[in-house]
């Protein structure tokens, strides 16, 4: 059996460090490895990157990161992700990372994802050359984010964003706003693709629990939604009591 | 006093241009009501110094309205239980 902590939008500033310190001090005992799904700055500022550094010292399992819209305000995305890695964080986008944990291959495919809408109320590669950047955007990193996927040969395979794929875990937030939070090319790419769950941030006044069309479970880990400072998710089953206990088993469910 | 001062529709755009440009916050996810005589700030920001910083602010861009706070900050705490995916 094996354990992957999620969480996103961290939005670390000097002011939550001390909290997040303390609430990230379990993960390394409860968990194998550690998603990270965005917005882990307020602005992406290169000192906010150093904190985020400085607090995940602390974490003694792999780290797989997307960076979010917050990370790339500052316009230093890139330093970001090159700061992170750096300090041992993969950085995916429309990349994968692969590892072994207890005898299980787990592949994680990331990208941050962008915005556009869903399926009848979405924008499209139309009109202004403004409107078609936007879209293609989205339409460039959900084929990136398929290919990576498609290229896992694992028995666990994860696809790690920052944007929602689906509707499903926007429930909460203003229908308005939805062509701001995710795009359905996203969720296209990944049952296109196949894999055995997603994760995403971005959307605070979301819910937790989505699926895609093909039925992968879809899991908002958006911190304002979990409300905790990481999901757990369990595949495979416990060796031992020791195990199971460790993984307080949650009836599956999508 | 400008129409864009005083109209809520404004009011509402204003507030919301102030909490994602102010450094401390850079906040998209605050939901704003305004009424003629209240703004109120709702939704969830990561800690209680962003909370008090957004109502001062709101307080000091637009004085003549008093600034309600149905804000959150979540709870941060590590887990007690997981889900089995398969």
């Amino acid at each position: 059996m094996i354990r992957i902590a999620a969480v996103g939008d961290l939005h670390l500033g000097p002011d939550g460090f001390d909290a997040w310190a303390h609430a990230l001090g379990p993960v390394s005992e409860q968990a194998d490895l550690l998603l990270l799904a965005g917005d882990l700055t307020r602005r992406g500022t290169y000192e906010e990157g150093e904190l985020v550094v400085r607090l995940l010292e602390r974490v003694r399992i792999p780290i797989f990161a997307v960076l979010g819209n917050h990370d790339h305000e500052a316009d230093r995305g890139e330093e970001l992700a090159q700061l992170l890695a750096s300090a041992g964080v993969a950085v995916l986008e429309g990349t994968y990372v692969t590892t072994e944990l207890h005898g299980t291959t787990v592949g994680v495919a990331g990208a941050k994802g962008f915005g556009g809408g869903f399926a009848g109320a979405c924008g499209s590669e139309f009109g202004e050359r403004e409107m078609k950047a936007f879209i293609a955007h989205t339409r460039d990193r959900a084929d990136a984010l398929g290919r990576a996927l498609a290229a896992l040969d694992c028995d666990v395979r994860i696809a790690l964003l920052h944007y929602a794929p689906v509707d499903a875990t926007l429930h909460g937030e203003r229908r308005e706003i939805y062509p701001f939070l995710g795009s359905y090319l996203l969720a296209e790419a990944i049952d296109g693709a196949g894999a055995d769950l997603v994760v995403h941030g971005h959307a605070h006044a979301g819910v937790e629990k989505g699926a895609t069309p093909a039925g992968i479970p879809v899991r908002n880990v958006a911190q304002p939604v979990i409300r905790a400072a990481y999901r757990l998710f369990c595949f495979g089953e416990p060796a031992d009591a020791r195990e199971a206990e460790a993984c307080a088993l949650v009836a599956p469910s999508r | 006093v400008s129409v864009a001062r005083t109209e809520p529709e404004y009011v509402r755009a204003e507030v919301q241009r102030a909490l994602a440009a102010d450094p401390m916050l850079a906040e998209l996810g605050v939901e704003i009501a305004v009424s003629e005589t209240a703004i109120e700030l709702r939704g969830s920001v990561a800690t209680e110094e962003r909370r008090a910083h957004a109502l001062e602010l709101v307080g000091r861009l637009f004085p003549d309205r008093v600034v309600r706070d149905a804000l959150r900050v979540p709870e941060l705490e590590a887990p007690t239980e997981s889900e089995a995916v398969r």
